[in-house]
Parts: structure tokens; sequence; C-alpha cells
């Protein structure tokens, strides 16, 4: 019996000479293997039916002509929109300096609005309420209620449900110092 | 000897650069202040020796708010801490105890003395509140917090600008 690699090539009909009949003699008494060659010569012949004739692949002087030519001709065919990029590439100049000017605009604009202290009609915003807080309490049976107390000039945040300090707990030696302190309690007024 | 030298020299120049590198994020942008009161209608020799009594105004300026209302008031602790730009900061007020912190970041600023911050309320290990205060200098942020002693707790929390002065020294 022929190895394995012989009855691939003799399947795809690439054996010549001695070697083919050897096989050949072979299969004669092996419908399997003739069935095989059989059903390799159909696709063959489908194939070769609907696919294309395979084209030379181009020289290099060739291939780089080829595109040349293919580039003039494109160029050629966009002759008529040549107005129409001339506009594109005139906005192209113009956009950035749009962009820019939309920005000072913006930044003329953001200067008029927010007030000044000396020309704003509006208090000042240190006078008006403080945007309310978000309060988040992970401990559970803890909530917190947020208001702003006018008498106290304080915000307040009142905590209901929280565990009471063990009594047990005493107040450190340290804890409570003369204000201001000699390291820490000197505040410069004047933040450099 | 000049392999030396030149570590040395390499050494230096390294000390250099590395003192010389700042860190904008630690710039110090307000000082926060902690204080730790302790209202009570009862018996205030409860809270033991080491309390310190409150200024009038102090006094005054709490009992005006109803909720806050208590016939006396002591000073358990307080501490003042940097607040930085970007980084987080601490503040213990019953140091060296850990039974109350405070942790405080910037968050935004909302307009020249309006700040947004970031605060944590510690007890006991445990956070007990977060919030996102619009903190404005000398109007404290007022927390009428636990019970201790027959009174409660008053965690006053106030910022200010500029920075403690040891900070400048630093």
């Amino acid at each position: 019996m022929p190895d394995e690699e012989m009855l691939a090539l003799w399947v795809e009909d690439e054996l010549t000479g001695e070697s083919a009949a050897t096989v050949n003699a072979w299969a004669v008494a092996q419908p399997e293997w003739l069935a095989r060659r059989e059903q390799a010569r159909q696709i063959k012949g489908l194939l070769r039916a609907h696919l294309p004739a395979a084209e030379e692949p181009p020289y290099a002087d060739f291939f780089n002509s080829r595109i040349s030519r293919e580039i003039g001709r494109e160029a050629v065919s966009v002759e008529p929109a040549t107005s129409v990029k001339v506009t594109a590439s005139f906005w192209r100049f113009f956009l950035p300096a749009t962009a820019v000017a939309g920005m000072a605009l913006c930044f003329w604009a953001g200067t008029r609005v927010v007030p000044t202290p000396s020309s704003s009609p509006l208090p000042p915003v240190a006078n008006a309420p403080a945007p309310m807080p978000v309060l988040y309490t992970p401990e559970q049976g803890v909530t917190a209620a947020f208001f702003n107390s006018s008498p106290a000039h304080a915000e307040v945040i009142v905590l209901d449900g929280v565990a009471a300090i063990p009594d047990s707990f005493e107040v450190p030696e340290t804890a409570s110092v003369e204000e201001p302190a000699p390291a820490t309690a000197v505040i410069d007024p004047l933040p450099r | 000897m000049n392999r030396r030298r030149a570590i040395t020299l390499m050494a230096l120049l390294g000390t250099g650069v590395a003192t010389g590198q700042t860190d904008p994020g630690k710039d110090v942008i307000g000082t926060v202040t902690v204080v730790v009161y302790y209202g009570t209608n009862g018996d205030p020799s409860a809270a033991g020796p080491r309390t310190k009594a409150v200024p009038a105004e102090v006094a005054t300026r709490l009992s005006r708010e109803q909720k806050l209302r208590f016939s006396k008031y002591l000073e358990l602790g307080r501490d003042m801490m940097p607040l930085y730009r970007t980084y987080e900061n601490w503040a213990k007020p019953v140091h060296p105890s850990q039974e109350i912190l405070l942790r405080f970041e910037a968050q935004s600023h909302l307009s020249k003395d309006l700040m947004r911050m970031d605060v944590e309320l510690w007890l006991s290990q445990k956070k007990i509140l977060k919030t996102d205060a619009a903190m404005t200098p000398d109007k404290p942020l007022l927390v009428l917090g636990p019970e201790w002693r027959g009174g409660r707790l008053i965690i006053s929390v106030e910022l200010k600008p500029g920075k403690p002065k040891s900070q400048d020294e630093e």
C-alpha cells in the first residue's frame, strides 16, 4: 500500500510516471480511494468554473506607475468640485480664528456675569445661605439633620441615635490647651 | 578617593533636588480648628478636672440656638490643623485619645470665602457622619454629638484663612 503522502498526491492528480502507475494499479481494487479522487476532481472543476483565472502579479515598476496613473485619474475626476474644496480650505483657515474669538467672547462674558464685590448689587456670597450639604451616617440607627442657625451664626448638624461616649472616657490632660497654642494656634492673617 | 568624592557630590545634588521640589497639593489654603464642647444641664463637675471654661461669647453663641442650649458649657479639647489644597488631614481634639477624630479635605471653592469641604466625624474609631459642608470663615459647623456623663458633646469645626505659624516655619 502506498504511503499517505503518495496517496494524497494521487488524489490530487499530482503524481506522474512510475509512481502514478504504481498507485493506479493499487487503487483499482480500492473503490473508496477512487471515490475520493473523483470527489477531488469534481471540486476542482467547480472552482475552475466559478473563480476567475489568476492574474499575473504586477512588476514593481508597473505597480507604481499604475498607482500614479490612478491618482492622476482621480484628480481629474474631482476637478469639478474645486470650488467646494477652496471653500473648505478657506474655512479650515478661518475655524481656528473663529474658535479663538469664541473663547475670548466667552471669557469676556464670564467677567461680565460674575458679580464683583464693588459693582454687584447682590449681597456678598458669604451672607447668602450656604448650599444644603449632603449628610451620610453609615452607622445603623444614626440620623442627622442639618440647618442654618441664624441666632448662633452657625451651621448646625444634630445627630440622633449615636452611641454615648463611655463614661469611663477621661479627658486627656493635653486635650484642652490655652489659645493660642505655642506651636499651632497662631494664625497668620495674611496668607502668603 | 575620586569615586568617593563623586558619590558625595551626587548625594548632595540629590538632596538639593529633593528639597527644591515642592508639591503644590501641600499648599496650605486654610486652617481648621476643631473644638469639643461639653454641654450639660446637670453638674458640670462630672466632666472631670481637665476641662476648661468656655469664653462668654462662645457660651452665648451656643445658647442662642435652642437645639444647642444647655445651662453650662465646658471645653474638653481642641486642635488646629492646616487645610491642604489636595490632601486630607485629621484633627485630634482630645489628643492623644482617638475617641473623637475629624477628617477633613478641601473639595471645591464655591466662592472667595465659601469652601465646600469633606468632613467626617469619627467616634470610638467609627465613622459616624460624613458631610460636604460649605464652610465660611467665622461661621462654624456645630455638630450636636453623643451623650457623655449626663451631657452632650458639641463638636465645632471652624475654617479660617491663612495657616498656622508652625506651617510657615516648616
